[in-house]
């Protein structure tokens, strides 16, 4: 599992372009600036290419943190 | 040096291959946004959709082709107001992509079709077409870039179902007439393309294109997937405004343009033709190739076989879509093939980078990378049922528009041997020139000489004094100006024409007129036609008294060296020391001497 949150945090400091270590799993959305709502978009597509998985649009509105992200993706 | 690694990520991204995935398109972008060195295109994005996320894939496209894309994106639906804004003007693009998403620019209409009256639905298309024109004709006065207008792609199922197709101007009809009028409207602008969406969405399928999230978040519905289909169209056209397509296409012969090795199976036993299944995939693959003939791309060959039994198979498999007489250039034998392009380019007398080479051999194709990364080596790897689609895949022979000086381009190498053959057989340079009875015919360009204008200016290397690679609104303005005189020059001998060879601009100034460039295509060199030209120019400038002097630049690169003694063979003389590769010249009124070309007989302008 923690392999999950590696991950993910992987893909954020790629879709995101920031340094490691500002991801953690804490991190929230208002935390991190460049983390917009464009950014959100690709963030979503960059999941779903790399966990295989679909979020449905009420899904990705409510992806609001790392812990979200992960959460969801330990229950699919 | 920091353009050597723009040229090696160039590389590297075009032999990547078309297997990126979206992780791929980010980090390649991230590294391309460093970069800031490589050949730039300025690339400005409008429309009614949401275009930051095509961005990755559109400049990583531009890369694979040699171009380093700078992008504006213009506010969200002000594409009328932005072609008016200091950003925008400030930006001064080559290319303006402008996309309208239907269901964007006319919610009700497109979600209540089923609901239109068929004068409706005409309105509907009337108005989305009035709104296409209104902003070309306002962005062709605004600036000067080529405009990349988007087509529109139909849904994949009609709301209406199979009834559709029966029914009076049903969605099918619509959308077939609505991108059938934009065709038609579009194409007398010499300055305006068509950027194939629909067929975009027709390659990876209506539901791999569009994700109905995305439209319903951010007001824009392509697919990572898409975003690469489209980002690669735009190249495509990148490659045809730059005038950067390869000339040439240089093929290995066995398994590749036949199943089988000619060495061992024979003439009559490798494959290819009707009949077998492999023979077809040779066939097709055979007629792939031919047509691109008519692009004006020539076609070459480059094998390790015996020549004398690759000639007896050409005289011998007369059903072969290709015959021997189609390839204007052949290097058959056993060196390295890397030798054989050498040749090939020196006898075509065309730059290593204008060639493509094509290889069913992953080591011959490595080998050719390794040793001429400036040429496009392509592997036909698998089967050959899927050599057709390979090729299709290649953005690199892209052209605007095809030219007449495109469809005789191989006919002219023809004619060229023919003339070789001649000259073997007249000792004196003079008496030969003499013999070929040349006609120069020189004229003002008008809009109509545009397209074979702009295709000189951005492909001649070797006569080519100052080479400024002029876009098609650059000439344009040029054309139209008082200021500047710009002349084509066509030629023909008794071997045939050689069509629109030659151009001059001139920068007309109160005191002097000024060289700005002059061009000769490589295969009119050789014959004078230069002091021809010449002789125009300075018969022009004898017509005005306040015209004290022609001045000239020459501006040394690679390539054109053919060029360098030109101002001073025809009486100019050095005005200013030589400044890195850049020469003035100057030819007082009273030195202006015509020098005679009694060889050619000359149709003034």
């Amino acid at each position: 599992m923690e392999d999950v949150e590696k991950r993910v945090q992987l893909v954020l400091e790629d879709v995101l372009d920031i340094a490691p270590g500002r991801i953690g799993g804490e991190t929230a959305r208002e935390d991190v600036p460049e983390w917009d709502s464009l950014a959100h978009l690709r963030l979503v597509t960059a999941l779903e290419e790399e966990f295989g998985v679909r979020f449905t649009m009420t899904e990705i509105a409510e992806l609001r943190s790392v812990a979200d992200i992960i959460q969801y993706l330990k229950a699919v | 040096m920091a353009s050597v690694e723009f040229s090696d990520l160039v590389t590297k991204l075009r032999d990547g291959g078309d297997s990126f995935t979206s992780a791929d398109y980010r980090r390649h972008y991230r590294t391309l946004s460093a970069i800031e060195d490589g050949p730039a295109v300025r690339i400005a994005l409008m429309g009614n959709i949401t275009f930051d996320l095509l961005l990755p894939f559109l400049t990583v496209k531009c890369a694979q082709i040699g171009w380093q894309a700078k992008t504006r994106v213009g506010p969200f639906a002000q594409y009328f107001q932005d072609l008016g804004a200091a950003g925008f003007r400030d930006f001064a693009p080559e290319l303006i992509f402008l996309h309208l998403s239907l269901p964007l620019l006319r919610p009700e209409a497109i979600s209540r079709f089923a609901e239109l009256s068929t004068a409706e639905r005409h309105e509907l298309r009337d108005g989305i077409i009035s709104e296409v024109e209104n902003w070309v004709r306002l962005a062709l006065a605004a600036s000067d870039a080529t405009l990349l207008v988007s087509n529109f792609p139909q849904p994949g199922r009609m709301a209406a179902g199979i009834a559709d197709w029966a029914a009076e101007y049903g969605e099918t009809e619509f959308y077939l007439d609505l991108n059938l009028d934009l065709i038609r409207r579009m194409k007398p602008h010499h300055r305006v393309q068509i950027v194939d969406v629909a067929g975009a969405v027709t390659r990876i399928g209506a539901d791999r294109a569009a994700d109905a999230r995305l439209l319903h978040i951010a007001k824009t519905d392509w697919t990572d997937q898409m975003m690469a289909e489209i980002g690669g169209e735009i190249a495509r056209h990148v490659i045809a405004a730059k005038g950067g397509a390869r000339k040439c296409l240089v093929l290995d012969l066995d398994n590749t343009l036949w199943g089988g090795v000619l060495g061992e199976d024979g003439p009559a036993g490798v494959k290819v033709g009707q009949g077998d299944p492999v023979g077809e995939a040779y066939l097709a693959f055979q007629n792939r190739v031919r047509a691109l003939k008519q692009l004006g791309i020539l076609l070459a060959a480059c094998s390790k076989n015996n020549p004398a039994e690759v000639e007896e198979l050409f005289r011998v498999r007369t059903d072969m879509p290709l015959q021997w007489q189609d390839f204007s250039a052949t290097a058959i034998g056993w060196n390295a093939k890397h030798v054989g392009l050498t040749v090939i380019a020196d006898q075509l007398n065309i730059g290593l980078d204008a060639l493509v080479f094509m290889d069913d051999n992953p080591a011959e194709i490595a080998q050719m990378r390794d040793a001429l990364p400036m040429v496009e080596s392509v592997l036909l790897s698998g089967d050959p049922s899927g050599f057709v689609a390979i090729l299709d895949r290649m953005p690199s022979f892209e052209k605007s528009r095809i030219l007449q000086e495109d469809i005789q381009k191989a006919g002219h190498y023809a004619q060229e041997a023919s003339r070789a053959a001649m000259q073997a057989t007249i000792a004196d340079p003079q008496d030969y020139l003499a013999s070929l009875g040349i006609i120069v015919r020189l004229w003002v360009a008008t809009l109509a000489d545009l397209p074979r204008l702009h295709q000189m200016f951005t492909k001649t290397n070797q006569f080519n004094v100052t080479t400024p690679r002029y876009s098609l609104g650059e000439l344009e303005a040029m054309i139209a100006s008082r200021s500047k005189r710009v002349i084509v020059a066509a030629t023909q001998d008794r071997f045939g024409d050689m069509g629109t060879i030659a151009a001059y601009v001139l920068t007309i100034l109160d005191d002097a007129l000024e060289i700005d460039s002059f061009l000769m295509s490589c295969r009119a060199m050789g014959r004078g036609i230069e002091t021809a030209l010449m002789n125009d120019i300075k018969t022009f400038a004898l017509g005005r008294e306040s015209w004290k002097a022609i001045g000239a630049t020459f501006i040394a690169t690679a390539r054109n060296q053919p060029a360098a003694p030109l101002f001073s063979e025809q009486g100019f003389t050095q005005s200013a020391p030589e400044d890195d590769g850049k020469i003035v010249y100057r030819l007082n009124r009273d030195d202006i001497e015509i020098v005679e070309t009694p060889w050619i007989s000359v149709i003034g302008a």
